[in-house]
């Protein structure tokens, strides 16, 4: 039930955070803004989630990103069953949309076929998952205390 | 403490979503509720299945490139595309290659031969001085790299797509290339400004 309840919680943030910032970046300077507070809002919410176990954080982690971990990797090696070649770039975007105002910001350019931010929304899941993982991690005897009561 | 912090994580971003729903309706009422608008374009065609650039392909068709200039547009277009005829648009930038915007390449140059693939084409001639359409190749071949975002809205110059790149280019100029006036531009736009001529169309 604790599991369920935090990867609901993500869920609801992710998709919601996704219409605020598509929707703001009609009102330029407030995407930025909006995509700054998605990132307190989730390191809020993952000290809420120290006081799960390894194991729960993991199901968390992966019911919440292991989609999108799988659909950059996906991409990343231009599979093509299933599909999902033709939109899979496309969903990852959608997905990465709370961070897309700040990776729309770093024009740095490369000598490889793709432009910066291709690379930068392929590892977004990842980063997500790592900042979820490290921000949980319960650091003094008392974050268990911390821990969201469900 | 915990339970507030809980509560304002998970109510903040759909508080925030209504609000900028609530302002983005109220300033785009009219583009929103047009029957012939973009949205309502979009939904029908979301009704009827459609929800893509429709059923891409390589179709082989024959149209020739000749009489293009540097900044005339070129549009091509799938079957059962969700928002028009035409699903893609680019611009010429000489030496038989085309600036345009895709969603994994950004902003980009590529061969002007692709748009074979398309089912259908359109070559359309920018009916202004040479030196304004110059400019608007500068201005694209200054953004490439830059981010691709499907459904970038007019204003702002950090989202784009293949057709918000093309009109803010010229409307840099002094040129508003789109027609429909809607939240997005759509490749069709182009096809209907006073400032174009058709060049050349191809269907099949």
């Amino acid at each position: 039930m604790k599991v369920l309840t935090a990867v609901l919680r993500l869920y609801c943030l992710q998709i919601f955070a996704f219409l605020a910032i598509s929707l703001s970046t009609y009102f330029p300077g407030w995407d930025l803004i909006l995509s700054g507070v998605y990132l307190v809002v989730l390191t809020v919410e993952s000290r809420l989630h120290s006081g799960l176990g390894l194991r729960e954080k993991f199901l968390v982690l992966m019911a919440w990103q292991g989609g999108a971990l799988f659909l950059a990797f996906y991409v990343w090696q231009g599979w093509t069953f299933w599909g999902l070649c033709d939109y899979g770039i496309f969903a990852l975007q959608f997905w990465s949309a709370p961070l897309l105002p700040w990776w729309a910001l770093i024009h740095i350019p490369l000598s490889s076929r793709f432009p910066c931010y291709y690379y930068l929304v392929l590892i977004t899941p990842l980063l997500l998952s790592v900042w979820y993982f490290l921000i949980s991690w319960p650091t003094t005897q008392k974050s268990a205390g911390y821990c969201l009561k469900y | 403490m915990n339970r507030c912090w809980s509560r304002i994580c998970l109510g903040i971003f759909p508080g925030l979503t209504l609000v900028f729903l609530a302002a983005f309706l109220i300033m785009n009422h009219q583009a929103i509720t047009d029957p012939c608008g973009a949205v309502s374009k979009y939904v029908h065609s979301a009704v009827q299945g459609n929800i893509g650039f429709g059923d891409a392909g390589f179709y082989d068709n024959q149209i020739s490139f000749t009489d293009l200039e540097p900044g005339d547009i070129v549009l091509g277009g799938y079957p059962n595309c969700a928002y028009g005829r035409y699903s893609h648009a680019g611009i010429y930038i000489g030496d038989n290659n085309v600036a345009e915007a895709y969603a994994d390449l950004g902003v980009c140059i590529q061969p002007l031969a692709h748009f074979r693939s398309y089912s259908q084409v359109c070559l359309l001639k920018v009916d202004v001085p040479a030196m304004m359409k110059e400019r608007a190749v500068e201005y694209i071949k200054k953004q490439q790299g830059r981010l691709f975002y499907p459904i970038a809205f007019k204003p702002g110059d950090r989202f784009w797509n293949c057709s918000k790149i093309m009109w803010k280019a010229y409307a840099e100029q002094g040129v508003d290339l789109d027609t429909l006036h809607d939240i997005w531009v759509c490749p069709e736009s182009f096809r209907s400004s006073p400032y174009v001529k058709v060049i050349r169309e191809i269907s099949q």
